[in-house]
């Protein structure tokens, strides 16, 4: 932070190299009007997409799993419906349900480690989940344990707890019992509660009160809140297939970014993740789920960014009902998966990450090996509207002095539970006030 | 050595980051239990919580030249910063801090830390951090008891 007397302020958030993606934060004021803001971040999945070009299709859920270690289930259904979309395969019946199934997992994992460790520290003043531990061990013990309920979904299913290996092209190498999924069953009901008391409890944290009028993009499903399947729908009325994706939005470089940022190719920037997901499926949650939005009087659609960690909180009660659901009705298919021969074609799909649209494209040559690969994930999708938010809370927040003003502003970013909410836990703040 | 358990934490498409990985390698090949991680602290606390003694091997940041090892035993002294990096959301620091303060760690925990040098996604460890696995193979032997 800096100040060099002349009336200018200048924030700089620098970037920390070990983390799952890299990101920077610099804004400058001068004599009290922003003048500048610039969120940049280096996006490894574009490493991945040369990586996987000569590689059979059937490679493409592990390679891509290895992406992120916090979404790889994410990673692995986009590619999987890209693929069978590719070659017009069509996977359904209880190995599409189990593909529900997993992902739940994964939005329980990552909404409770994003929620409790990395979010609410935030609102409740701590520097880290490390201190707020000390304070609010209960708080701790319950996040833990409702990710380790979403653990215990993936490394099931998965087959194993680092990158999970057991889903293919087609379905899954190893389908469960149904003896093995009942096993998930009592911690699911407790998850589904504490989830529920989960949201109560974020729901009045202290936050700013603050609405932005966003337009949101998010799958949307005839019948279900959306995972693996649905149109890509916006508030702006946008309804389209996935593979139209090209047509309707446009991603450019910018100078000070190593990531694409994407916006509507007829202008303006766009938001994916938990909020945009409720403002267009809020109708297609789970009884539970529905009623704790209903009993928190919580306005849809819900523009004020910090309250994602509220919505987050509902979808993790959703996750919940979702999978016990699932598990009760579910019987064991004769065949783990619908065998694919290789052969080209193009295909594309998008599901929803935990942090929002993840659309995957690949194009096959006759030999059924990856010629192409475009991966575009939620995080660069949302690139210029975590800017625009940052640009909006300084330009509010000016007041504050440069402690709490760098608080709010990585609070702000932390909203959107980045791929580097890691980076963002470690941000070196610069605020330069010349 | 039954009541010691081994855990490699890491990346192992992130070139250095695999170092705790593959020593882990080595030294299941040599008879000792061990287990990967990627560093989450709710897991890394749910494996080693029940074990009497653990040694931790991940790679950080901040500790010097590549190829520096850096030893730090639970008890002795504050964790070394270079512990608290990670490529993961959060890492191998963020579980001591938790376990300490929730009343979960093993009885003895080591953390061995390897300096890298690159991170890129891609495999292979850097000539620098590979020269030194052996010596961190050895030193977690010697732990072992092995």
């Amino acid at each position: 932070m800096s100040d060099d007397g002349n009336g200018t302020r200048e924030i700089r958030v620098d970037y920390l190299a070990r983390v799952e993606g890299e990101g920077r934060l610099y804004a400058r004021v001068r004599d009290g009007e922003l003048e500048d803001v610039e969120f940049g971040i280096f996006e490894p999945p574009r490493f991945f997409e040369a990586f996987l070009r000569g590689r059979p299709f059937t490679d493409a859920p592990d390679i891509t799993a290895r992406i992120c270690g916090i979404c790889p289930v994410a990673y692995q259904m986009s590619s999987v419906h890209a693929m069978e979309r590719a070659r017009r395969a069509v996977v359904d019946g209880e190995l599409r349900t189990l593909r529900r199934l997993l992902y739940c997992g994964e939005w329980l994992e990552s909404h409770g480690l994003h929620v409790y460790m990395l979010h609410a520290p935030d609102f409740l003043g701590y520097e880290s989940a490390v201190h707020m531990a000390a304070d609010h061990r209960e708080v701790v013990e319950q996040g833990l344990r409702l990710k380790r309920a979403g653990n215990a979904i993936v490394t099931l299913l998965g087959g194993r707890e680092v990158h999970p290996i057991n889903v293919r092209v087609g379905g899954f190498y190893r389908a469960p019992t149904m003896h093995e999924l009942q096993t998930l069953v009592p911690e699911l009901e407790w998850a589904r509660d504490a989830a529920a008391e989960t949201a109560r409890w974020t729901a009045q944290l202290p936050m700013p009160d603050i609405e932005i009028d966003y337009d949101f993009v998010s799958l949307r499903h005839p019948d279900e809140y959306p995972f693996n399947e649905g149109r890509i729908v916006s508030t702006s009325g946008l309804d389209i297939a996935a593979e139209e994706w090209p047509e309707h939005f446009v991603e450019e470089h910018k100078e000070r970014s190593n990531a694409l940022h994407a916006y509507f190719r007829s202008g303006g920037m766009f938001k994916v993740g938990p909020l945009a997901r409720f403002a267009l499926n809020a109708d297609r949650l789970t009884p539970l789920a529905a009623n704790v939005v209903a009993e928190l009087g919580l306005s849809m659609p819900c523009r004020n960014p910090f309250q994602s960690i509220v919505v987050r909180s509902i979808e993790m009660v959703f996750a919940a009902e979702e999978a016990l659901r699932i598990i009760s009705e579910y019987k064991r298919p004769p065949e783990s998966f619908v065998p694919i021969e290789p052969g080209p074609g193009v295909g594309s799909a998008a599901t929803e990450a935990p942090r929002g649209l993840l659309w995957h494209r690949y194009e096959l040559d006759e030999a059924g090996r990856i010629a192409e690969a475009r991966i575009v994930p939620p995080t660069s999708q949302n690139q210029a509207v975590i800017e625009s938010d940052v640009r909006r809370v300084l330009g509010e927040h000016l007041h504050l002095d440069d402690e709490a003003l760098t608080w709010r502003l990585e609070q702000t970013i932390r909203n959107y539970d980045p791929c580097i909410s890691c980076a963002t836990h470690f941000l070196k703040v610069e605020i330069d006030r010349a | 050595m039954p009541d010691l358990l081994v855990i490699g934490v890491g990346n192992r498409d992130r070139r250095d980051d695999a170092v705790g990985p593959v020593a882990l390698d080595a030294l299941v090949a040599a008879g000792l239990t061990g287990h990967e991680s990627t560093g989450d602290p709710g897991r890394l606390m749910d494996t080693w919580e029940a074990w009497e003694r653990v040694v931790v091997i991940d790679a950080v940041d901040g500790a010097g030249d590549p190829g520096t090892i850096i030893q730090w035993t639970a008890g002795e002294a504050a964790l070394p910063d270079p512990f608290t990096a990670s490529t993961h959301a959060l890492g191998v620091g963020t579980a001591v801090g938790l376990a300490e303060t929730l009343g979960r760690m093993p009885q003895q925990l080591t953390l061995i830390g390897v300096q890298g040098e690159q991170w890129g996604f891609g495999h292979g460890l850097s000539e620098r951090v590979a020269a030194v696995l052996p010596q961190v193979v050895h030193r977690v032997k010697e732990l072992a008891g092995a």
